[in-house]
């Protein structure tokens, strides 16, 4: 008997929602640090790999699960690049705080 | 299994894995130049591979060659190559002449070319974080300018959050259809009247990381920003190679889920008419030429969501059209603002051009080519473009849509019109440095296309209709 079935779908659907919640707020409401930005986007690619993994597993279906391992390994990509970035930044800047990133308005 | 439908995109890719290494065994002190010189020639093959492919689909129907992907992945080509052709002038000019710069264009071209024929949400979302992946790189290329190191920081920040709502969108759209084709996210379209709120708000979401990677409206915050930090030839490459790719995917989704035209053209009309308003009205307090360039390729985005709106086959292949004429008439541009320079520095202020119908009429006549071709002024590229899309949009019923395009066009004729009187108007500061052959050849060679546009109307519109109806038949 799969545990999806016996749990329901709802439960994970309200956890990644929670997840790609917390990641938006993280992303906004934060006006510190730049890392935290980082954090917060492998929330939300993380809260939408856990639906993907649910509906999978829901639908009997195992294209949503090779859809995870592409975007994992994308994420990981995703946040090496994203550190590199924010070292080149550092280095000029000395700083990543998010209200230095400002040098271009208008 | 046909997997010779996906040739260019296979030789592209090669070709950057060989060009990468060409570069790290060369023993001279730097590689850029020869480089260069081998993904140009790299990037002139595959344009010739991609007219050849012949139409159909493979890799268990993830991936799909038709007329339309043909035209888009002949437009992305070429912008890749003339992107190329200026980082060489540019690059040097900058000291930026790492040998990986032309590597990353490659790489981000092939994923912009997979995302052209992509007819499943796995691939999409692959072609997509391949080419932005190589682009958040590219915008810090200059990495020890402090401009160019923040512009990759915000591309990357907005860049990424743009994709992660894509992906769980696309989360969603798998759970609520069953599969990550573009076929059954139709199925489920024309099949339910009654669509399930998981469902809409998937289809929104995409519709938002999509609407992001062309910089329309509501999510437009990083483009000038963006494009004034980032190195000119990155920008080039930034304003036109990855939202022709993202075009390319909407018009696909849209002309697939056919069943649900009315409830997609409402928010497009929406994001066409917001992109073309504040576009033209944002440009107009912009003193940076990169900015001004900005504000206006939202807004010309705008012009060619228009086309979209319509969803008939006129309209498709007026925005297509469009796009064509865009290309060449933004890439000159971007030539003649590479070539703003003086004792060896790169200046960006509109009031740069001061004078330089005087100090060097060439360039300045180019120059006033691209602004009245972006205006809209008769026989040039840009004119045709908006006709068509106005066109189409009368035909389709849309008036109020043309209405508000022709009048935020006439608004947008105010700063192009600025830059050629600041050119033959205004005292000269001082004149450009001496600038060299390849920007001469882009920004001469746009300039032919952009004035004889009309010679080359037919070819373009045949094939333009040709894609348009391979597309709205599916």
């Amino acid at each position: 008997m799969n545990i999806i079935h016996t749990i329901g779908l709802a439960p994970y659907l309200t956890v990644s929602a929670g997840l790609l919640a917390i990641g938006m707020f993280g992303i906004f409401a934060n006006r510190k640090n730049l890392l935290v930005v980082l954090m917060s986007i492998e929330l939300i690619l993380l809260s939408a790999n856990l639906n993907l993994i649910a509906f999978s597993s829901a639908l009997q279906n195992l294209t949503g699960q090779i859809m995870v391992v592409f975007s994992l390994t994308i994420a990981a990509a995703e946040s090496a690049i994203g550190i590199a970035i924010i070292v080149a930044y550092f280095r000029n800047r000395h700083s990543v705080q998010i209200e230095d990133a400002s040098i271009m308005k208008g | 299994m046909n997997w010779t439908i996906a040739i260019p995109e296979i030789v592209l890719s090669i070709s950057g894995l060989f060009i990468l290494l060409f570069g790290v065994v060369q023993k001279k002190e730097n590689a850029f130049f020869s480089c260069t010189i081998l993904s140009v020639a790299a990037f002139i093959t595959v344009g010739f591979l991609a007219l050849t492919m012949p139409p159909g689909g493979g890799y268990l129907g993830l991936f799909i060659s038709d007329n339309f992907s043909r035209f888009m992945k002949f437009l992305i080509i070429l912008g890749g190559l003339l992107s190329v052709v200026l980082s060489l002038d540019y690059n040097e000019g900058n000291n930026t002449n790492q040998f990986e710069f032309p590597v990353l264009i490659i790489f981000s071209t092939v994923g912009a070319m997979i995302m052209t024929s992509a007819c499943n949400l796995m691939t999409l979302y692959m072609g997509l974080e391949l080419s932005s992946l190589a682009l958040y790189i590219l915008c810090s290329f200059d990495r020890d300018n402090v401009f160019s190191t923040e512009s990759g920081v915000k591309y990357f920040v907005l860049g990424s959050l743009a994709s992660g709502l894509l992906l769980y969108g696309m989360s969603l759209l798998y759970g609520f259809s069953g599969g990550l084709g573009f076929d059954d996210i139709q199925r489920v379209l024309t099949t339910n009247s009654q669509h399930s709120a998981g469902f809409v708000i998937g289809l929104v979401f995409v519709l938002i990381g999509l609407c992001f990677k062309i910089s329309a409206v509501p999510f437009h915050m990083w483009t000038p920003d963006v494009y004034q930090g980032a190195p000119t030839s990155v920008t080039t490459f930034l304003s036109t190679v990855p939202k022709f790719a993202t075009f390319a995917v909407l018009l696909r989704i849209m002309t697939t889920s056919s069943g649900f035209t009315h409830q997609w053209q409402i928010l497009i009309e929406v994001i066409a008419i917001l992109s073309i308003v504040i576009g033209s009205i944002g440009a107009i307090a912009q003193i940076n030429i990169k900015r001004m360039m900005a504000y206006s390729s939202i807004a010309h985005m705008g012009y060619a969501l228009i086309g979209l709106a319509t969803g008939t086959a006129a309209g498709v292949s007026a925005a297509l059209i469009y796009l064509a004429s865009y290309l060449f008439m933004n890439v000159g541009t971007f030539a003649v603002i590479i070539a703003m320079r003086r004792k060896g520095r790169f200046v960006e202020s509109i009031h740069d051009l001061a004078g330089l119908g005087k100090t060097d009429s060439a360039l300045a006549v180019a120059m006033a080519i691209f602004m009245f071709s972006m205006a809209g002024v008769p026989p040039l590229a840009g004119f045709f473009g908006k006709f068509l899309v106005f066109g189409a949009a009368i035909s389709a019923h849309l008036m109020w849509l043309a209405v508000i395009g022709i009048v935020a066009s006439i608004i947008g004729a105010f700063f192009y019109l600025r830059i050629v009187k600041i050119m033959y108007f205004d005292q000269s500061v001082e004149s450009f440095d001496q600038h060299s052959l390849s920007l001469s050849f882009v920004s001469f060679g746009m300039g032919i296309v952009t004035v004889g546009f009309c010679l080359f109307m037919r070819p373009i519109m045949v094939y333009g209709f040709m894609a348009a109806t391979s597309l709205i038949k599916m």
